[in-house]
């Protein structure tokens, strides 16, 4: 069957242009086809143990101070072997804040949102950016490793904090110090992470999921909001607003509405897509027949 | 209409027009609407002379393009968070190589980032490809403003280099073919590249010398040093054009490389003009008419090009995230703009020798 197949494709061939024009719209369809991935999320255990097999805790802060949202510091239990940004994007889910946004060069453009737009633009003051930072030495140090490569293992503290510098490691690190009181204590027993006492914080809870952009203020209110969620206050330094977040919310109403907003607006974007196809499949027909009427 | 030939200058005007706009866009739909404009317009209006056939040949390079771009992403890329879909072994690199990799993780995320960026080059390829296959590259240098005699023999092979390859790559072909070669496949092409390269770069030379020697770009009795500064002149504003346009044309370029560069050159220009021969008056023989077909093919490029710039300024639709991947939006405007783009298919007058080939009629009367 597939030797008959490739002698008809052989005795017809098709004008080369019209092959070009087939293949890239088979290239386009599936190509974006491929496009919808499904967002998994495993059971994370609690910050203050116990820890499973395999598990290792890492804290995660990320100062978006400039950007007027605060800065945060997150306790998180991920898998040994994670990357920074299945941390960071862990984080996000975590919170109910959404993915990071990452250009297509791979460059991580916003956290938690913020900003809206842009991508490390370059401005009179220099670049506008996320920094990357390693702390679990005790100090922060100006990293210059991909996220997407780099391996966390326990007890690492990693640290993002959006700047306006050069670029390079002079620019200024979160302003929550990377001690290790950013780790609560580990508790030996099993008691349910709800119960950790809650220590009244010096400011606004502002790691709960108060999503920024089109989203609304509706997640705080959700019932996702009322899960195992514990803001303690840490002398850390120099920072103003900390809080420090052990959370193990199942933000799954919000992931739904998240969802099923974006099969919403993604059929008018197949229908035009559709649209666009059939005009250009049109053309293509058209030009092949035009070739074919005016071939000596 | 009676059959002609279009002004050159007005196909290359509706060319780097469909070109800024692909290169302003990463959107893959846009872009193979846009090839798919330029493969339609060539079609209709091509003459039957050797180079119209370069089409097909800038798609095949394009696509090689887009070959190249997405192993170079598999193997050097930049490692994008996403979907994994496979991986490659990976070569932990010393710190100072901080940013390199080679190997690693290879997600669908990168792989459409790097399409999407081959097929905007291929697509700038195609429109390059339409104005070569559409207009003849002799007609193109009488019509160039006498400024650029000056770099005579750089225009002439800058203009002829990628219609002489074509015609050459014919030959070679067919050279082959009678010695009882393979013509096709990768052999045959490794084969005959050099020899279409060097054919193609010798061609244009000669046409170059014999131009040259027939008083293509002379000046007369005018004094060295009046040779030497417009030719210092247009050296100058050669290159500021470049930049300039080049800046114009790429949205992510510094702001003075765009309008200022362009200024600069044009000054640079309009004095060369002026400090050499002003006096100097030359004739054309049977000039190109720039009439309303040649106005009405020109607008429709840049009018696509207008609609780019609106869109581009209303929203991110002209460049689709790929990270998260998402479904690229169809601007309306901007189809549309295209649509307009596809008009000169039918506003252009059909060329001579293709009415010839469809009615015998027209030859004998």
């Amino acid at each position: 069957m597939n030797r008959s197949y490739t002698a008809t494709l052989k005795r017809k061939r098709a004008s080369f242009a019209r092959r070009v024009v087939v293949a890239l719209f088979v290239l386009m369809v599936s190509g974006v086809g491929i496009g919808i991935a499904s967002t998994q999320r495993a059971d994370a255990s609690s910050c203050a143990g116990p820890l499973a097999a395999g598990e290792i805790r890492v804290v995660l802060v990320v100062d978006a101070a400039d950007l007027g949202g605060g800065s945060s510091a997150t306790c998180l239990v991920v898998p040994a072997n994670t990357t920074g940004s299945q941390l960071l994007a862990r984080r996000g889910s975590e919170l109910g804040t959404g993915s990071p946004r990452y250009g297509s060069s791979g460059l991580l453009c916003a956290i938690d949102g913020m900003p809206a737009t842009g991508c490390g633009d370059r401005n009179a003051g220099g670049f506008e950016y996320w920094a990357y930072f390693n702390g679990t030495s005790g100090s922060w140090v100006y990293g210059n490793f991909n996220p997407f490569t780099r391996r966390l293992s326990d007890g690492d503290i990693e640290g993002w904090r959006y700047v306006q510098g050069a670029g390079n490691g002079q620019d200024p690190p979160p302003r929550i110090g990377p001690s290790r009181s950013l780790f609560p204590a580990l508790v030996a027993a099993t008691p349910a992470a709800p119960e950790l006492p809650a220590f009244p914080g010096t400011g606004a809870p502002s790691a709960a999921p108060t999503q920024g952009g089109t989203t609304g203020g509706a997640a705080p209110q959700s019932p996702a909001a009322e899960s195992a969620e514990v803001s303690n206050a840490i002398a850390a330094g120099e920072s103003s607003v900390v809080s420090t977040t052990v959370v193990e919310a199942e933000v799954v109403g919000e992931v739904a509405l998240a969802s099923s907003r974006s099969t919403h607006s993604n059929t008018g974007r197949w229908i035009g897509i559709a649209a666009v196809v059939v005009l250009i499949s049109v053309m293509a027909v058209g030009a092949w027949w035009q070739t074919r009427r005016t071939r000596p | 209409m009676t059959p002609r030939l279009l002004h050159p200058g007005a196909w290359w005007i509706w060319a780097v027009a469909l070109a800024a706009c692909a290169l302003r866009t990463t959107n893959p739909v846009l872009l193979c609407l846009i090839i798919a404009v330029a493969g339609w317009v060539v079609v209709s209006r091509r003459a039957d002379v050797p180079w119209s056939r370069s089409f097909a040949s800038f798609l095949r390079l394009g696509l090689i393009v887009i070959a190249v771009r997405l192993v170079f992403q598999i193997l050097f890329g930049v490692r994008v968070p996403g979907t994994t879909l496979f991986s490659i072994p990976e070569v932990t690199l010393p710190g100072w190589a901080a940013g390199v990799s080679i190997g690693g993780p290879v997600t669908i995320e990168s792989l459409m980032a790097a399409l999407y960026q081959g097929l905007r080059l291929a697509a700038v390829l195609a429109c390059f490809g339409a104005a070569t296959s559409l207009c003849s590259p002799y007609r193109m240098l009488r019509a160039l403003p006498s400024v650029l005699y000056e770099a005579g023999v750089a225009v002439t092979v800058a203009f002829t280099f990628a219609p002489q390859a074509i015609v050459a790559s014919r030959q070679v072909r067919e050279a082959r073919r009678l010695r009882g070669r393979a013509d096709r496949g990768v052999r045959a092409w490794s084969a005959s590249a050099l020899p279409v390269l060097e054919g193609a770069l010798d061609r244009a030379v000669a046409l170059a010398a014999s131009m040259d020697s027939r008083g293509y770009g002379r000046r007369g009795e005018t004094p060295v040093m009046v040779r030497r500064r417009s030719v210092g002149l247009v050296l100058v504003g050669l290159v500021a054009l470049a930049v300039g346009s080049y800046g114009l044309l790429d949205p992510g370029s510094p702001a003075l490389f765009r309008i200022p560069a362009l200024v600069l050159g044009i000054a640079a220009l309009i004095g060369a003009l002026l400090s050499g021969g002003a006096t100097n008056s030359r004739t054309r023989y049977r000039p190109d008419p720039w009439v309303a077909p040649e106005w009405s093919v020109s607008i429709a490029g840049i009018v696509a090009l207008l609609s780019f710039v609106v869109v581009g300024r209303m929203g991110d639709a002209l460049t689709p995230s790929t990270n998260p991947l998402e479904v690229p939006a169809v601007p309306v405007i901007a189809v549309l703009g295209l649509v307009i783009a596809m008009l000169p298919a039918w506003l252009a007058p059909t060329p001579p020798s293709l009415l010839s080939a469809t009615s015998p009629m027209a030859v004998a009367a």
